[in-house]
């Protein structure tokens, strides 16, 4: 099996995405071991290994006595036909001992959002596992699944065995007790059920979403995996919150990683030094869904930045708010100076974004603006939302509005300024206050981005958009049923996958695979009466 | 200001094992990495965006291994080649192993 693998690794384009034996990967020996556990992420390599949720839980289970987690991402196609050409149907390997992903007893995805969906199934099949729960018996490994996307299961509840609903820290350790000694899947399932946050859609049972009450002491790796190559989010995380102490309707991380939790600064600090210690990152990153509210930020961060320059370390301090505050921090900490500088406005005017939760005023905006450019930055992107509940015309021309000020006060400072204006369709989702809400639908996306477009046609502005198509696909399985399991797997045979990436996204196979299983994919984006049953109705957030 | 002298050493390293499949840019990241989890002190270049000075022979193909390879690495304070050796050696992922280091 080996032998065939090394002989297929220079035939495809980036092997290091299938090599492991990264800095800090875990090799355990697999007979030393009673219970092995495959962690994935349904997409490449470089964006599996950029999300912490499956670093934290590796390193978690690996600290078992008993058990054994490896990793196994998405292959890209052209590893994907050498896999399926070989005559021993050579398998999709883990990691870190090339075992075949069928030999394990589990086999679990982190399933950020809905477009990775047909990279599930690609995967089980190039593991020679059935796609469909039903079809799977005791000599499988058991399928579960979390992350985001699960708040809303059902469009994958046929391909998944069971749920973690929220945080899985703790939940994946009982699993790992629970469901050792039970013989079969059916009992296996039963008694997993048991466990808060678990949900097995074979015996459609209500769920409690988990989370970890003491997230300051959660564990974290101080020694997480170093990819060889440059991932999404190539940098040493510190998380410094869970939660967010805003209250943004359109926001649903601020519900999944409901309540709020600070960690101790002191934690923070010591967490900082030893990840750079033990990965040498040239990057170090402090997290949570909006830092400015972290009660410790400024001391903290600057203690941080003090102590990682004498090593060239730069910090960064995503999901700063739009303010002159955020935009200070941000510049004061960075011993590189920023090229370029990003706020989130959401809306064209205060009005809109006061509507939706994000109490900002426009003056707040323009003054985040102009603290940036004080500091010499050239470039801001301003990232919008359109197809807000009560949007009218009047608030997309607000945004081209919006943008040329921020361009006319730019050209106060210094004449080579860019502004780029990124657009994204909002699309509701499940457990926010807007998840009966109408989404707007392709044509009219492709309307209002043309207005904001026809406004700001001047130089030094650039507009940017999401595909409209794949925020109407995001849209119609974010709250989608178990109906739609039944496209996923005609897209899927129709040759789609990797669908969050524009040079493999293909909107004609997912059109003709809605009209192959008869089903309109507008009337997803429906708003929803007050009476409706919601198919998520089932997961209790609190 | 005084001109510090150049504390230039060169190291000879493997690239072997499953490393072998690493491009060269990807091999350069790693010693860096090394070379920072390790601690040494290396000099920097000006400038807003500091780089390690670091110089790497020419690179080799991908997939093919190789038992000496060559680079040469700037401290801004007096090192023994030999704890330059063995220090990355210590934080280095398997498959690259520093053979030998000399001053230049």
């Amino acid at each position: 099996m080996h032998g065939i693998f090394e002989e297929i690794l220079p035939l495809v384009r980036k092997p290091s995405r299938y090599i492991g034996n990264e800095l800090n990967s875990i090799h355990k020996n697999w007979d030393d071991v009673s219970l092995h556990i495959a962690l994935a992420y349904p997409d490449l390599y470089e964006v599996g290994m950029s999300n912490l949720g499956i670093q934290i839980l590796y390193d978690i289970l690996n600290k078992q006595k008993d058990v054994l987690a490896e990793r196994v991402f998405c292959p890209a196609p052209d590893m994907a036909e050498k896999l399926k050409e070989q005559v021993s149907n050579l398998s999709l390997l883990s990691l870190e001992s090339w075992t075949p992903i069928s030999k394990f007893d589990m086999l679990g995805f982190s399933i950020g959002h809905e477009l990775t969906y047909t990279n599930i199934l690609e995967m089980l099949k190039l593991s020679n596992i059935p796609i469909y729960s039903k079809d799977r018996d005791d000599s499988h490994p058991i399928i579960f699944a979390g992350g985001p996307a699960c708040f809303n299961p059902e469009p994958i509840a046929e391909f998944v065995d069971f749920f973690v609903i929220g945080e899985a820290e703790e939940a994946i350790v009982e699993i790992g007790v629970r469901v050792q000694g039970i013989g079969d899947r059916v009992g296996k399932l039963k008694e997993l059920a048991k466990i808060e946050g678990v949900y097995v859609p074979a015996m459609k049972n209500r769920v409690k979403k988990r989370h970890v009450a003491d997230f300051s002491n959660a564990h974290v790796p101080i020694k997480p995996i170093v990819p060889f190559i440059q991932t999404i989010q190539d940098r040493a995380v510190v998380e410094v919150m869970r939660g967010c102490k805003r209250a943004c309707k359109f926001c649903n991380a601020r519900v999944l990683y409901s309540p709020v939790r600070e960690r101790d600064p002191k934690r923070v600090i010591s967490l900082a030094d030893e990840l750079i210690k033990n990965t040498g990152q040239e990057k170090l990153a402090l997290t949570s869904l909006s830092s400015s509210d972290y009660s410790a930020i400024e001391s903290v961060s600057k203690e941080i930045a003090q102590k990682i320059a004498k090593q060239k370390v730069s910090l960064n301090l995503p999901s700063l708010r739009t303010d002159s505050f955020g935009v200070r921090l941000a510049k004061e900490v960075s011993r590189v100076r920023p090229s370029s500088l990003t706020l989130a406005p959401e809306t064209g005017n205060e009005k809109l974004r006061f509507s939706i939760g994000k109490r900002i005023t426009d003056q707040e905006v323009l003054e985040g603006v102009k603290a940036a450019f004080e500091g010499g930055i050239s470039a801001v992107k301003l990232y919008f939302m359109i197809g807000l509940p009560g949007e009218t015309d009047d608030d997309i021309l607000s945004i081209a509005e919006l943008v040329k000020k921020a361009h006319q006060i730019g050209r106060s400072f210094t004449k080579r300024v860019r502004i780029t204006a990124a657009l994204s369709t909002y699309v509701p989702k499940p457990h926010t206050a807007f998840e009966r809400e109408a989404q707007i639908g392709i044509s009219e996306t492709l309307r209002r981005q043309k207005i904001i477009k026809d406004n700001t046609r001047q130089k030094g502005i650039e507009v940017r958009w999401h595909q409209a198509e794949t925020s109407f696909l995001e849209g119609v399985f974010t709250r989608g049923d178990r109906e739609l399991s039944r496209v996923i797997v005609a897209a899927w045979k129709l040759g789609a996958k990797l669908d969050a990436w524009s040079e493999y996204f293909k909107f004609d196979i997912w059109q003709k695979a809605f009209a192959e299983c008869k089903i309109d994919p507008n009337s997803y984006l429906r708003k929803r009466s007050p009476e409706e049953e919601l198919p998520w109705n089932f997961i209790s957030i609190n | 200001m005084i001109e510090d002298k150049k504390i230039v050493i060169k190291i000879t390293y493997t690239k072997g094992g499953e490393v072998r499949f690493i491009s060269h840019l990807d091999l350069m990241r790693v010693i860096s990495r090394a070379i920072r989890r390790a601690n040494l002190p290396i000099a920097y270049s000006q400038g807003f965006n500091p780089r390690m000075k670091m110089s790497f022979g020419q690179a080799l193909k991908v997939g093919q291994s190789s038992g000496s390879e060559e680079a040469k690495l700037t401290f801004e304070e007096e090192i023994s080649p030999q704890e330059v050796v063995d220090r990355l050696n210590l934080v280095l992922p398997n498959g690259v192993d520093v053979l030998t280091a000399s001053r230049i």
